[in-house]
């Protein structure tokens, strides 16, 4: 019996339990409470439950038949017992309050022997009941753990299993989620026949499980888009009735080059889908988008309103944060995406993160920050993989007896040294 | 400074591809290394008139977009088909006449944003002086690219009503895109029409230099592309004119 919340509770009068009978129930629960009235009776349940109520037949402010309905309802965990008791002559009461769902019946005079044997079957009952039968609200629990289980399984399998590593490069990536599922992602493969590496990183706002539906949309529209070859907008200067200036030869970043167009179709055309079909989920994403040419380091790159990646060079100097470019994926129709350059020069690393590396708090409250974070990247000459642990390790170390509010995930695309 | 010059036509049949080879001639006739790419990837042809033989394509502008070599190594030096007078270097990059090449284009589709790292490699690798590009009929976006990215478009056209039409559009079009030197070439012009007249209204219809009035030739069409007419009829008349095209951007 559970001594901390349990107990019974009598609704009814001296005259059917009287004292002995109270001193009998005492011993069998430290927590007994005698109430008249069916009002006050309902109020304490609601307080806190009992192990078992007991309620005469004829309560003086409603039908026993109404007071057992809502004591019932009362008790979302359906652990309650019931006993009514009755005089000889309230047969008719007595089988109504069995068949609205009273466990048993007492008639009285009782005896105190009696009502120990009831009272204590009624309980033992009840008590083997709800061991061999969860309540339907842990079999619902028991099944959503379940479904929770299978979709974080399904949510790994959209993270790449192998990262693409072009000659001269380093590839990896750390994906930790808050919960059993995330809204975080990252993605990292080749396209135009191989001439260039595409990787992106994204967070979805909000956690759990609609950022991680979330995530599997945005996830595979974008590595789905970047590997077709449609016809992009940059040609949107001759559609008729368009007052658009005239393409200024300066504008050249307008003219696709190898793999643009991937990249603008993967940011610009998810974003279209997205705010045709699900707007009115108020769901985005921060996304940023880079398409690497290997050969030359040159980085073609859309960040739609992700905190910025940052390029180190081989001495372990802040070279570069790929501000954000446009707003987030999702979030306005028709945004139009410009791309961005960097360059990526032989020592170099680009580092790519999510708001939960630098916004993990210790147990004190106090966030791990940017300037951490750049001190930790500052060591030249080590590996992608070695870079992306050191900073996990760091995070963990930090987050010693804290609880992980945010998704974390991180990708570093390093450039190996050149060889003299 | 290396020049990027698009031949285009809104129309097939006007005689692009032959304005284009025999532009490429002359180039190198006066000592230029020119690259001529046939981005007509759908209908490609301007290899006929190189007299290359397609045994000898090794690789074309196909396995380039598809990765399967570098740009250059799809270049041909076909100088020597056009005779000794030649001081200059041409090189085609030709398209695949392959069925299986060309549907899968049609299937697949590629990277446009190639070609435009393709025509700088070639300048690059090749060390051209001119790089010329044979174009798709019509606007579709491989022309829109080529278009954008040059320092002369010279559109080629019929004195015939449809020609009128169509020009007009490509010539809007590159208005749009801020070519820096825009020429027109009318071409076949009928023998009974006074070209100082058909420049006038052209003109003022396209309000776009007229950099040649070209004669409907019975030599050119007997050559039925079997050759380059510049090097073949060397002392014919329209020599001269073509030539003169190539004081427009060679000043």
């Amino acid at each position: 019996m559970n001594e901390k919340l349990g107990g019974i509770l009598i609704v009814a009068d001296s005259g059917i339990i009287n004292e002995t009978l109270v001193q009998t129930l005492f011993s069998l629960t430290q927590r007994v409470m005698i109430v008249n009235e069916a009002k006050q009776a309902l109020a304490l349940a609601e307080a806190g439950p009992f192990n078992l109520v007991l309620f005469a037949a004829r309560l003086p402010d409603m039908t026993a038949q109404e007071f057992l309905r809502q004591i019932k309802n009362a008790d979302s965990a359906n652990a309650v017992a019931t006993l009514v008791i009755g005089d000889p002559d309230q047969d008719v009461e007595l089988e109504q309050c069995l068949q609205a769902g009273a466990d048993d019946f007492l008639i009285t005079p009782i005896s105190e022997g009696l009502l120990r044997a009831r009272v204590q079957f009624v309980l033992e009952h009840n008590r083997l009941r709800h061991q061999h039968e969860p309540s339907l609200e842990n079999a619902e629990l028991l099944k959503i753990e379940h479904d929770i289980q299978v979709a974080r399984r399904i949510q790994a399998g959209f993270l790449p299993t192998e990262l693409p590593k072009p000659g001269g490069w380093d590839v990896a990536a750390c994906f930790q989620p808050a919960r059993e599922v995330a809204g975080d992602f990252y993605d990292a493969f080749m396209l135009s026949q191989n001439r260039r590496l595409g990787f992106v990183i994204a967070d979805v706002v909000d956690k759990g499980v609609p950022a991680a539906l979330f995530m599997a949309l945005v996830r595979s529209l974008t590595r789905a888009f970047a590997q077709q070859n449609y016809s992009i907008n940059w040609t949107d200067i001759l559609e008729a009735g368009t007052s658009a200036q005239p393409f200024t030869r300066r504008q050249t970043r307008a003219i696709p080059s190898t793999g643009t167009m991937a990249l603008k179709n993967a940011v610009q055309l998810t974003n279209n889908y997205i705010t045709e079909n699900h707007m009115q989920d108020n769901m985005f994403a921060t996304l940023f988008f880079g398409m690497l040419d290997p050969a030359t380091g040159q980085l073609a790159y859309i960040n739609a309103g992700h905190n910025p990646p940052v390029i180190f060079d081989g001495n372990g100097n802040l070279k570069l944060e790929l501000k954000p470019t446009s707003m987030a994926v999702g979030m306005m129709p028709d945004t139009n995406y410009s791309i961005e350059f960097a360059q990526i020069d032989p020592g170099d690393f680009i580092f790519c993160y999510t708001d939960g590396v630098t916004e993990a708090r210790n147990a004190g409250g106090d966030f791990f920050m940017e300037d951490r974070l750049f001190e930790l990247l500052a060591r030249p000459g080590t590996t992608a993989r070695g870079l992306v642990d050191h900073v996990y390790a760091a995070l963990q170390d930090f987050m010693t007896g804290a609880v992980q509010f945010d998704d974390i995930t991180m990708i570093a695309v390093v450039r190996q040294p050149e060889r003299f | 400074m290396p020049k990027v010059i698009s031949v285009h036509s809104f129309r097939g049949g006007t005689g692009k591809s032959n304005t284009t080879a025999n532009i490429a001639a002359l180039l190198a006739e006066q000592g230029m290394r020119v690259g001529v790419v046939d981005t007509d990837i759908l209908s490609p042809g301007i290899h006929v008139l190189f007299g290359l033989v397609e045994e000898k394509m090794v690789h074309s502008l196909n396995d380039y977009l598809w990765g399967s070599c570098n740009v250059e190594d799809a270049a041909i030096d076909i100088t020597a088909n056009l005779g000794d007078s030649v001081k200059g270097k041409v090189y085609l990059i030709p398209s695949s006449m392959k069925t299986g090449d060309i549907a899968r284009i049609l299937r697949e589709g590629y990277d446009v944003g190639l070609l435009n790292d393709g025509y700088e490699r070639l300048i690059k690798q090749l060390n051209l002086d001119f790089l010329l590009i044979d174009t798709h009929p019509g606007l579709n976006e491989e022309t829109l690219l080529s278009i954008a990215i040059s320092d002369v478009l010279i559109i080629v056209m019929r004195p015939d009503a449809q020609d009128f039409q169509g020009t007009a559009v490509t010539v809007e079009v590159a208005r749009q895109l801020s070519v820096p030197l825009m020429l027109l070439v009318v071409n076949k012009t009928p023998q009974i029409f006074d070209s100082q007249m058909v420049k006038k209204r052209v003109e003022n219809s396209l309000r776009c230099e007229v950099a040649a009035i070209l004669p409907h030739s019975d030599e050119m069409m007997a050559l039925a592309s079997e050759g380059v007419f510049v090097m073949k009829y060397p002392d014919h008349p329209m020599v001269r004119m073509l030539k003169k095209v190539l004081d427009y951007f060679q000043k």
